[in-house]
């Protein structure tokens, strides 16, 4: 595994208000790595995500990916330059079909112009039949392909979170932000969601960050850990040092239980 | 191709009904008020049309639809009767000039959402009325007056364009990338949709066709007056899409058709067309808010079921 | 001075504005509905003064209580009827719904007594005093100081009152307002009755002052109002007072100065900038969607 520098953030913080949401933020991401970031409710683990996707802007700090400085980048900007996501509240589009969700995210693979879709030129056909061959593929791996003229509403729950990180890796990522990916999932639907994740790793030689509440769930598959309490990094390292960490055991059950 | 064969076969229909019609025109059987009919439902028709793709497809609540159609209606109104230009080209320097206003309108406003959208396209709407109003060269409040030059070739070809470019818009990764920024706005910008982009580009080409039927609405009435381009005139337009369903194109056309030959009726009752029309709204919303059709279209019923119009162009 | 003369018209102007926006803004502020028909309601409640005047030779006070009582029955029934389902509705949903209630009010009224227009009766004297060298009537002393009492009264309602709790509650968070024990609908409807009165005053208040009303009269001032509301920060009652009070000078203003034909777009473009720079108006806060 290389050791490149894909994700650098430093002393990244925003502020709603008066409120400090997060602050002091820094983490570094290599190449080919599962991280986790973890922490209690309301630690800004999410917040810190869509910093990092340019849903919100940063009050302080730096955010580099891949060489480039995100901080005042759109999100659509952010997810040209390779970082794609999941959502913790699943929002794929409910009125189109699977397939179409995942053609969505596929947006930028063809090029043919409005004036050559409303004209149907060759162009759209070639482009249309490229972007569909790709769709597919993504759903075929993810075993959505024979739902893929449902309505995306219409899948069980299970299936649905799935079809967002098949949607999420169609947008081409380098590096793929999942948040809380197996919530509302019971064990034996997570156990193969973290098979499901190993592998799309490997094969699209992805770097994931991954948010979960769920601790144990992170220390299996987690090669390096993060920790937010109260919008503030506590702790980082390996799953063994963070399972060991008296702040990290105080952040998730309370002072009294530490002495 | 199967794609293309399918097209094709739609095209052939459209225009042996344009060419019936025509004949019946031209022979007689249809006498001046049913051809007037044709085409005022052509021009409602493009209306609604042009309206689904901003409310329907990309979600942008705009209620200001009248604005375009004036600049439309009032721009080929100068072109032709200052400037001699052939109708034709009158029809085309409207729909650009009207698609470059849905540009400046559209610029600021599609930041804002929902409502406050809504109320904002109202606004610049009454500002076009109110300028046209105030512009002794179109004749201010006394209004121009217009040769007439809309014939049922014209609406039926506006009209067959107009259809065509937005299905087809519609089922490209354009008009999914649309579709998307109305379903959840947000993540379509984390799938990296340029949502701005799309929102303006849905705005700008639904005023376009607005600007071309409002070409065809004022070479069809010999008169135009700023009080004819007033909230009203947006919410008929509106009431076409929602009456239609949100998101379906077939479901606004019929809803226009349908609304077109009810008024057309009602004319000596201007009161009662229109409290039919506002119960209409309010008891679609109350019980059935997806209204005719849904997001459905109506090749979805019957897999080859016959449209007069050219219709949804290429269905799988 | 003459300017001062000008004010004050504009602050006539402005107090209707202000007590039609307060409508809109309660409304709003409540369950998040651009009430359209709140125009009509204004327009109802001149007709019924004016009939209340005319028709039973009453003065112009209990004109006023009469259309005031009558319109806060007709904004509940509006609600019940209309507005009570959509609860769940899309936003979007609503706001077509109140369109739809708006025409249905403003063309029901056409047919059932016609579209002309009717003369308001005299009822207030109308004295005519110079005042620093202004000459300033006495109808808008008036006008000016009902609008003022009433503001008063609204502002005591919602401050000091059991109702007014339960409505700056509901409009907090209705949900935890019905878990503490608070009848949502009823605090909905009171809000509506609210609303439709002070609008129904503003109806006769409008007639005397400006003498033609007719079934149409409530569009404009409606879609003013509600751009005084969105000035001063929709959901806040100051901010509609404010809103109002700023509008009506604005437009005052741009009519004194030989753009009266230019009046009405004035506040539109107010409306815009306001919603393009500052879409929470002078008064309110910026609130972001959640992610």
């Amino acid at each position: 595994m290389t050791n490149n520098l894909l994700l650098k953030v430093e002393n990244v913080g925003i502020q709603f208000g008066g409120l400090k949401a997060v602050q002091g933020l820094s983490l570094e991401l290599f190449q080919g790595e599962l991280i986790g970031l973890i922490g209690p409710n309301g630690a800004g683990k999410t917040t810190s995500f869509n910093m990092l996707t340019g849903v919100y802007k940063p009050t302080e700090g730096e955010i580099t990916f891949d060489g480039k400085r995100t901080n005042n980048m759109s999100p659509h900007q952010v997810t040209k330059s390779g970082v794609s996501r999941t959502f913790q509240n699943i929002r794929l589009f409910k009125e189109q079909s699977v397939l179409d969700n995942v053609k969505v995210a596929n947006h930028s693979l063809a090029k043919h112009s409005i004036f050559s879709s409303v004209f149907r030129l060759p162009s759209f056909f070639s482009g249309e039949a490229k972007m569909e061959e790709e769709s597919i593929k993504f759903l075929k791996i993810f075993g959505l392909d024979k739902y893929k003229d449902e309505l995306a509403k219409n899948l069980p729950y299970g299936m649905q979170r799935r079809l967002e990180i098949a949607r999420a890796l169609a947008a081409g990522p380098k590096l793929l932000l999942l948040d809380e990916p197996a919530a509302g999932m019971n064990p034996q639907e997570t156990k193969d969601l973290m098979e499901l994740i190993a592998l799309i790793r490997k094969r699209f030689d992805l770097t994931i960050l991954l948010i979960e509440h769920d601790m144990g769930l992170v220390m299996g598959i987690c090669e390096r850990i993060y920790v937010l309490d109260h919008g503030q990094l506590i702790a980082d390292g390996i799953p063994e040092e963070i399972r060991n960490n008296p702040k990290v055991i105080e952040a998730y059950l309370g002072e009294e239980v530490t002495e | 191709m199967k794609k293309s064969k399918v097209f094709w076969m739609y095209f052939v229909a459209a225009i042996i009904v344009y060419a019936v019609i025509q004949g019946m025109i031209t022979g007689g059987q249809l006498d001046q008020y049913y051809s007037n009919l044709l085409i005022l439902m052509s021009i409602n028709v493009i209306l609604a049309v042009s309206l689904h793709l901003v409310i329907g497809i990309t979600g942008q609540f705009s209620i200001g639809h009248a604005g375009f159609l004036a600049v439309g209606a009032y721009i080929s109104a100068i072109c032709t009767m200052k400037f001699d230009l052939p109708f034709f080209a009158a029809l085309l320097v409207g729909a650009i000039v009207a698609s470059v206003a849905g540009l400046i309108v559209g610029i600021p406003s599609l930041r804002l959402k929902g409502d406050y959208l809504a109320i904002a396209t109202l606004g610049f709407a009454e500002i076009i009325r109110i300028i046209f109003l105030n512009t002794d060269y179109v004749g201010g409040a006394a209004g121009m007056p217009i040769n007439q030059l809309t014939t049922w070739t014209y609406a039926f070809f506006s009209l067959l364009l107009t259809v065509v470019v937005i299905a087809n818009f519609t089922k490209s990764r354009h008009g999914r990338a649309c579709v998307a920024v109305r379903e959840d706005e947000i993540a379509a910008d984390a799938m990296g949709i340029n949502t701005t982009y799309y929102k303006v580009v849905a705005f700008a080409l639904g005023s376009f066709f607005a600007g071309l039927a409002g070409g065809l609405f004022s070479h069809q009435f010999f008169l135009i007056q700023p009080t004819q381009f007033g909230f009203l005139k947006s919410f008929d337009i509106l009431i076409y899409v929602v009456l239609g369903g949100l998101g379906s194109l077939s479901g606004a056309i019929i809803a226009a058709v349908l609304l077109t030959m009810v008024s057309m009726y009602l004319t000596d009752f201007p009161e009662t067309r229109m409290i039919i029309y506002s119960l209409v709204l309010i008891i679609v919303m109350l019980y059935r808010p997806s209204g005719l059709m849904g997001t459905k279209e109506i090749t979805d019923y019957f897999k080859f079921g016959k449209r007069s119009k050219g219709g949804n162009l290429d269905d799988k | 001075m003459e300017w001062v003369q000008q004010l004050v018209n504009g602050i006539s102007l402005g107090s209707i504005y202000a007590l039609i926006a307060l409508g809109y803004t309660m409304v709003y502020g409540i369950i998040k509905l651009i009430n359209f028909a709140h125009g009509d309601v204004f327009m109802i409640g001149a007709f019924i003064g004016f009939y209340a005047i005319s028709g039973w030779g009453l003065g112009f006070f209990p004109a006023l209580l009469i259309a005031m009582v009558a319109c806060a029955i007709f904004g509940v029934l509006v609600e019940r009827i209309a507005y009570k389902r959509l609860r769940n509705a899309t936003r979007i949903a609503a706001l077509i719904t109140a369109i739809g209630v708006s025409l249905f009010i403003e063309y029901g009224m056409i047919f059932i007594r016609g579209a002309q227009p009717e003369a308001y009766p005299d009822v207030l004297s109308n004295k005519t005093f110079n005042f620093f060298g202004a000459n300033i009537s006495s109808q808008s002393l008036m006008i000016l100081s009902v609008s003022v009492g009433l503001m008063l009264i609204l502002q005591f309602i919602v401050h000091k009152t059991k109702i007014g709790k339960a409505m700056r509650a509901v409009s907090h968070d209705a949900e935890a307002a019905k878990l503490m024990g608070i009848n949502v609908d009823n605090t909905i409807s009171a809000t509506f009755a609210i609303g439709s009165a002070l609008a129904g005053a503003a109806g006769v208040i409008f007639g005397v002052y400006y003498t033609k009303i007719d079934p149409l009269m409530g569009v404009i001032p409606g879609v003013k109002a509600f751009v005084a509301a969105v000035l001063g920060g929709i959901g806040i009652i100051p901010g509609a007072m404010v809103g109002g009070m700023v509008l009506g000078v604005v437009e005052t203003v741009v009519s004194a100065i030989g753009f009266s034909l230019w009046r009405d777009a004035a506040a539109f473009v107010i409306l815009i900038l306001i919603l393009i720079f500052r879409p929470s108006g002078i008064f309110g806060k910026n609130t972001r969607e959640k992610v």
